[in-house]
């Protein structure tokens, strides 16, 4: 039988070869004065459910290898390509250094991230079945899927999927940083869509949900919690109730928390909007911006974190900061470019797309402090009110104003959760807001990066009939 | 770009891969397959407050194999193009597609079509490959420069440039062979102002399937963006609730494209997840409402001449004079619901399967004016230009972020109001709709739909509608 080498270690090989040739070319040019090559090789496998029935299975191998050049005045040029043989290399570098000679000079570019005397003493996490993993080991997730219509027959449509994949990275830079890395993740998700006739009248309601883990294992852990919830929700959703327009308290889901709470904070922080005005807490750092017990830590060393790594994307270290400290602005996130335009340090949260030639911020493993409360609590201490389960709108984070639509949504009642919200819009501040917070629940529920509590509000501006 | 441009955008695959293909699938069985070889060059730039934060070129290179069996997909993508390469990816296809048939909503097949061998480049006026980095690079800097000199409270700016030529070579087991060499190319310019503690942001765009003529229809990108971002730092925030309202042309375009397109996606019926799903030939909006998916606008962001699939594009009527009158298809849905293809499969590169996705939708145009409109509405307000919208196609319910507005009164503009949102569902707002103005106009966007991006054209004319919901501060 022939022996078939993994296709992962093969453009391993081939991107590894690819980037020490690049390293060597790039340094015939003396106009070249800073140079940078980051590059990836994935596998990656699909399953796609339509209907409550497979739909369609993919899997693919894919490499991509990014150049940055830099001139004498910081003017760059860079190029991609995703062959990562010699004479694509070769083009790629000609074609960045032509794109370098023309491109502007950049006064605000001190230059790239230089090799520290240590990194953190943690490991990035990655599975290691995933690398063996065939379509074959998913049966038994796949079949939930397959088995869930029978559930409850107003349920229309089961749809989502199931998708692994195992990588690498490379970074080279011209200072002498060398890292590789290995990245694995599986991921799972469900929607919901439930149909019933009521008083002579069709109605739907939809939900989803999904998770994203490092080790496969874990969506086992999940699954049958994950369909029950949002199984829960598409079922409460079929009633709908419009709710006047008004002020209203309300209890936010973990994942409400994220859109409404730390992820306006996160974004809004990233040192590039600061700089730019482009950020409503631009003139925040160590001022009050919540709540005493709004707390939040930004950790990438934590155990078992999604994003859980000893180096950014640039090379830089990374280390855990206080972002929020009872309700007081700790820190604003940067990359190498922000550091030298704040003539600080680089926090180590420089981001990038699979090839993409610019370097962003983004934050790492999110925690939000835990609270007295349990959601039950919440819920029992509201008259009249709303539980705020999802919004797919993001705020406007120059204005820090958000307004958008309750895509999932509860009213409360005399401390009860009763109907699905119909066409309800919801309106903030998010300065004021973040002081309206009364409370966060004793417990956190993890969502992708972050962990995060039940929040308890005292009002927040609906609109409905 | 120069010769080395054009030899990057050949593909050499020949007869010989043909020939491979068509043993393959007898060898694994398939009922069908499609086959995408593809290069492309893409550049771009990206400015902000005129310092250039990236210059960027790409070269993506590959091939995708989607193969089928007894009512299961399977696909697999390689960034290398090679007799042997081809093998690999079509033998994990055509494994992963029998392992989907096991669990198949039920058997059919691609309903099978005349083999046809066809070859389309888009015209450019100004073609691509002749104009150098600094002149692109120039360009967008000159845009940018003339949004930042508009007015001192310009604070900050953001201009794009990009371009992509694309040449794909699309084999089916239907032998249907389409050589296809598009290009695209996009400015954008947003601009952000500041006016003591208001601050504010506002965009211009234009986004064109053709060449380096974009320069010349763009007009003043930079200067449109700055005097909107100017403009609003008046506006006032709009107190939520039910109001009359009118939405320009580009407001429209987003709702024809969210709020009805999506639930016109024939994926979406066979799903079970739209409004629509069992009403064609119904009545679903008023009779002097029509609703039009066309593919063949000229420079229209979202025009194409064949699909992913191999399918030429066709205009359909999605709404004509109220009635629902079709779907947009991709040859997996046309099978299944026995009619044909609309040439609306689409996929966001040959990394990805393709699904099916809307072209250039648009609302047609009616015989009011805006004044006329305006005097109609009498008080309400009068919605300008979309920064995101999305849609719930099972429940129809959408919501557009709108860029601007003006409180209405009288028929006369007063306020400019700003952060306003506008919802409701879409079978009860096409309803409500009372008037059409007797203009269209069309915007480019990108749409997301299954993890995948493709560009896009909607449009329409103004459009008064009573007693819908917005949301405010």
């Amino acid at each position: 039988m022939k022996n078939i080498k993994n296709p992962l270690a093969v453009l391993e090989e081939r991107l590894n070869s690819a980037a020490q040739f690049c390293s060597a070319y790039i340094k015939k040019y003396d106009e070249i004065k800073l140079w940078e090559i980051f590059g990836g090789v994935q596998r990656s496998v699909g399953i796609q459910i339509e209907k409550g029935y497979l739909k369609e299975s993919a899997s693919g191998t894919t490499s991509a290898l990014t150049i940055r050049l830099f001139g004498e005045h910081g003017n760059v040029g860079s190029a991609s390509i995703k062959d990562l043989s010699n004479p694509s290399a070769k083009r790629a570098i000609e074609k960045a250094k032509s794109t370098m000679k023309v491109s502007l000079p950049n006064p605000e570019f001190k230059g790239l991230v230089k090799p520290p005397n240590k990194y953190p003493d943690i490991q990035t996490e990655w599975d290691r079945d995933i690398e063996n993993l065939t379509i074959d080991d998913t049966t038994d997730v796949i079949d939930r899927f397959l088995q869930e219509p029978a559930r409850d027959k107003r349920i229309k449509s089961i749809s989502g999927g199931l998708s692994y994949s195992d990588g690498r990275i490379i970074i080279i830079n011209s200072n002498g940083i060398d890292l590789t890395d290995k990245t694995t993740s599986a991921s799972i998700a469900i929607g919901y869509t439930m149909e019933e006739i009521i008083n002579g009248k069709k109605e739907n309601s939809s939900a989803y949900d999904g998770q994203e883990f490092i080790y496969f294992k874990e969506i086992h852990n999940v699954i049958d919690k994950l369909f029950d919830e949002t199984y829960k929700k598409a079922e409460r959703g079929i009633r709908k109730h419009k709710i006047e327009t008004g002020k209203f308290p309300a209890v936010l889901s973990p994942r409400a928390v994220d859109v409404l709470i730390t992820t306006p904070i996160c974004s809004a922080i990233d040192a590039e909007k600061v700089y730019h005005n482009r950020s409503f807490l631009q003139y925040y750092l160590n001022q009050k911006i919540g709540v005493d017990f709004l707390t939040i830590n930004d950790d990438p060393w934590l155990k078992g974190g999604l994003l859980t790594s000893p180096f950014d994307v640039e090379g830089t270290p990374t280390k855990p900061i206080s972002i929020i400290k009872n309700g007081v602005l700790k820190s604003f996130l940067h990359n190498n470019y922000t550091a030298n335009l704040f003539d600080t340090e680089s926090t180590g949260h420089a981001s990038r797309g699979w090839y993409s030639p610019s370097i962003g911020i983004s934050s790492s493993n999110i925690l939000l402090n835990t609270g007295d409360y349990t959601k039950e609590e919440m819920i029992s201490e509201i008259q009249k009110g709303v539980y705020f389960d999802i919004t797919y709108d993001h705020a406007n984070l120059v204005t820090g104003e958000f307004s958008g639509m309750v895509s999932s949504g509860f009213l409360i009642e005399e401390g009860e959760i009763k109907n699905a919200l119909r066409e309800t819009m919801f309106g903030i501040n998010l300065i004021d807001f973040f002081k309206k917070i009364k409370g966060f629940s004793k417990n956190r529920v993890r969502k992708e990066s972050s962990y995060l509590p039940f929040a308890l509000i005292s009002d927040i501006s609906f609109s409905g009939q | 770009m120069s010769d080395s441009g054009l030899n990057l955008l050949e593909l050499h695959v020949d007869e010989k891969y043909f020939k491979k293909l068509f043993d393959l699938k007898k060898e694994y069985k398939l009922q069908y397959f499609n086959a995408r070889f593809n290069t492309s060059l893409s550049s771009s730039f990206r400015l902000e407050k005129s310092i250039m934060k990236s210059a960027h070129n790409f070269n993506n290179y590959g091939f995708s194999i989607q193969a089928f069996v007894d009512g299961g997909f399977g696909f697999s993508t390689c960034n290398l193009i090679s007799i042997e390469e081809l093998e690999n990816s079509f033998r994990e296809a055509a494994k992963l597609a029998h392992y989907s048939s096991r669990n198949a909503e039920k058997k059919f097949d691609i309903k099978e079509l005349d083999p046809v061998k066809a070859k389309y480049i888009q015209p450019q006026k100004k073609k691509l490959l002749n104009i150098s980095a600094d002149e692109k690079a120039k360009y967008i800097l000159e845009q940018d420069k003339q949004a930042r000199n508009y007015d001192d409270r310009i604070v900050n700016t953001i201009s794009s440039y990009s371009d992509t030529i694309k040449h794909e070579l699309i084999v089916t087991s239907d032998e249907r062979i389409i050589d296809l060499t598009s290009s695209y190319a996009r400015i954008m310019v947003h601009a952000y102002s500041k006016e003591g503690n208001v601050n504010q942001s506002s965009r211009a765009n234009i986004g064109i399937t053709g060449g380096y003529e974009i320069v010349d229809m763009g007009g003043k990108v930079g200067i449109k963006a700055a005097k909107r971002a100017i403009e609003i730092l008046n506006a006032k925030p709009v107190n939520a609730g039910r109001y009359d309202v009118i939405v320009d042309p580009y407001l429209a375009g987003t709702f024809a494209h969210e709020a009805f397109g999506h639930a016109c996606e024939a994926d979406a019926i066979l799903a079970n997840e739209s409004q629509l799903a069992g009403k064609i030939n119904q009545k679903v909006g008023p009779e002097f409402i029509s609703i039009y998916e066309d593919p063949d606008i000229e420079n229209g962001y979202g025009s194409i001449k064949y699909d992913s699939e191999g399918i030429k594009a066709k205009k359909i009527a999605l709404i004509k004079n109220g009635i629902l009158a079709g779907y947009m298809h991709s040859r997996e849905t046309a099978s299944k619901m026995d009619v044909e293809p609309t040439g609306n499969g689409r996929a966001q590169s040959f990394t990805s399967f393709p699904v099916v996705r809307m072209r250039n939708t648009y609302i047609e145009k009616g015989d009011w004016n805006l004044e006329e409109m305006l005097e109609e509405l009498k008080n309400g307000i009068l919605c300008i230009n979309w920064n995101y919208g999305y849609t719930e196609p099972n429940i129809g319910q959408f919501m557009f972020k709108m860029e601007r507005a003006w409180q209405i009164e009288n028929g006369e503009k007063k306020q400019l109001l700003r952060d306003a949102a506008l919802s409701g569902t879409m079978l009860n707002v096409l309803n409500k709709i009372r008037a059409i103005s007797d203009n269209v106009m069309m915007d480019d966007g990108t749409c997301g739909k299954s993890g995948q991006h493709v560009p896009v054209g909607s449009g329409g004319p103004y459009l008064l509608i009573n007693d819908i919901s917005i949301g405010g501060m």
